[in-house]
C-alpha cells in the first residue's frame, strides 16, 4: 500500500468524507486549543512571595545585630527581645504555611514518575559537584546522605512542591533557633554560616512562586 | 489558505517551533538553577566541614547546619520540580496557541 500525504488523501476523498475529514478534524483542534488551556502548577500567590520577602527582611536584620561583637548581651538566647522575635517570626512562618497548605488541596509534589525519573536524572548529574569534598572527613557521612537522597523518597506524600519549599523556610527557622538556645548566643562565626542557609532556603521559595506566574 | 490546506506536517512544524523556543529558555533556567543552588550548598558544606575539622564549632551545631544544607537540597529538587510543571505548561499552551491561530487564520474567522 502507498502512503500519500495527507493532502493528498483528503483531495481523492469525495465531497461528503471530506466534509466529515475537515469537520472532524476542526471539532479535534478546537477541544484541544480552545477548551482546553493546560494547568499543572498552582496559581503564584503575592501573598506568600511578599510574606517571604517579609520574613527574610526580619531574620537577615537579626542575625546582623547578632554579628555584631556589641550586641552580644543582648543577643543571649533568654534575653526577652531574642525570646519575642523567634515567637513572632515563627508565627510568621506558621501563618504563611498555612496560607500555602490551604492553597495547595490534595496536591502532592511529583505526581508522575516520568517528571521525578528526569529531575531525579539532573539532580544525579549534578552531584557530582560535592565529589570534590570527599576527602573532609568530618563531612563524608553527610556528603553520602546526600548522594542517598531519593527524589520521590523525599517529596512524595508531603503535600504541594510550595509545601514542601515554604516547610523548608520553617524548619531552618527552628534549626537556627535550637542552634541559638544550645550555644546561647550566635557568634559571627556561626552567624557566617547560617546565614547563607537561611537566605538559600528563602530564595529557592522565592523562586519556586515566581515559576507559577503566568503571562 | 482555506481550511483543506492545513495538513498535519504544518501543525507540527507549528507545535515543534513553538515547544523548541519555550523549551530552549526554560531548560536552560532550570539547569542554571540547580547548578548554582548545588554549588552554593556544596561551598557551605565544605566550610562547614573545614570548620568542624579545626574545632571551631560544636558537632551538634554542625548537624544542625548540615541538616539545613539537606533542607535546601530536599528544596531544591521541590522548586525544580515546579519549574519543570511550569516550563511544560508553557509549551503546551504555547502549542496549543499556535494551533487556534493556524485554524483561525485558515478559516477566515474564529472558531476556537
Amino acid at each position: 500500500m502507498v502512503i500519500l500525504p495527507h493532502r493528498t488523501r483528503l483531495t481523492l476523498l469525495g465531497p461528503v468524507a471530506r466534509f466529515r475529514r475537515v469537520a472532524t478534524m476542526a471539532l479535534s483542534m478546537a477541544l484541544l486549543a480552545g477548551c482546553l488551556t493546560v494547568r499543572f502548577v498552582e496559581d503564584y500567590d503575592p501573598g506568600v512571595y511578599d510574606g517571604l520577602v517579609a520574613y527574610y527582611e526580619g531574620v537577615d536584620a537579626f542575625m546582623n545585630r547578632m554579628a555584631q561583637p556589641a550586641s552580644q548581651d543582648q543577643g543571649e538566647y533568654d534575653n526577652p527581645e531574642v525570646q519575642k522575635y523567634y515567637a513572632e517570626s515563627l508565627a510568621q512562618l506558621n501563618t504563611l504555611l498555612l496560607r500555602v497548605e490551604v492553597n495547595d488541596g490534595d496536591e502532592r509534589c511529583l505526581p508522575a514518575n516520568f517528571a521525578a525519573q528526569g529531575i531525579g536524572a539532573l539532580v544525579e548529574s549534578s552531584l557530582s559537584i560535592f565529589e570534590e569534598f570527599d576527602e573532609i572527613e568530618a563531612v563524608r557521612a553527610h556528603i553520602d546522605g546526600l548522594k542517598d537522597l531519593r527524589v520521590e523518597d523525599e517529596l512524595a506524600g508531603k503535600g504541594s512542591c510550595t509545601t514542601i519549599v515554604v516547610s523548608v523556610v520553617r524548619d531552618n527557622h527552628l534549626l537556627l533557633q535550637s542552634i541559638h538556645s544550645d550555644e546561647g548566643s550566635l557568634s559571627p562565626l556561626i552567624v557566617s554560616f547560617a546565614r547563607p542557609l537561611i537566605a538559600q532556603g528563602v530564595r529557592i521559595a522565592l523562586t519556586n512562586e515566581a515559576a507559577k506566574k503566568r503571562d | 489558505m482555506s481550511f483543506s490546506d492545513i495538513d498535519t506536517e504544518a501543525i507540527f512544524d507549528s507545535l515543534f517551533a513553538e515547544a523548541k523556543d519555550v523549551a530552549g529558555d526554560a531548560w536552560d533556567e532550570i539547569r542554571s538553577f540547580v547548578k548554582i543552588e548545588f554549588k552554593g550548598l556544596a561551598k557551605q558544606i565544605k566550610e562547614i566541614g573545614k570548620a568542624v575539622a579545626r574545632g571551631e564549632i560544636k558537632q551538634r551545631t554542625a548537624r544542625a547546619l548540615l541538616k539545613m544544607a539537606r533542607n535546601n537540597l530536599i528544596s531544591t529538587l521541590a522548586a525544580t520540580t515546579t519549574l519543570v510543571f511550569a516550563a511544560a505548561e508553557k509549551i503546551i499552551n504555547a502549542a496549543l496557541k499556535a494551533i487556534k491561530e493556524l485554524v483561525n487564520g485558515a478559516l477566515g474567522f474564529v472558531l476556537i
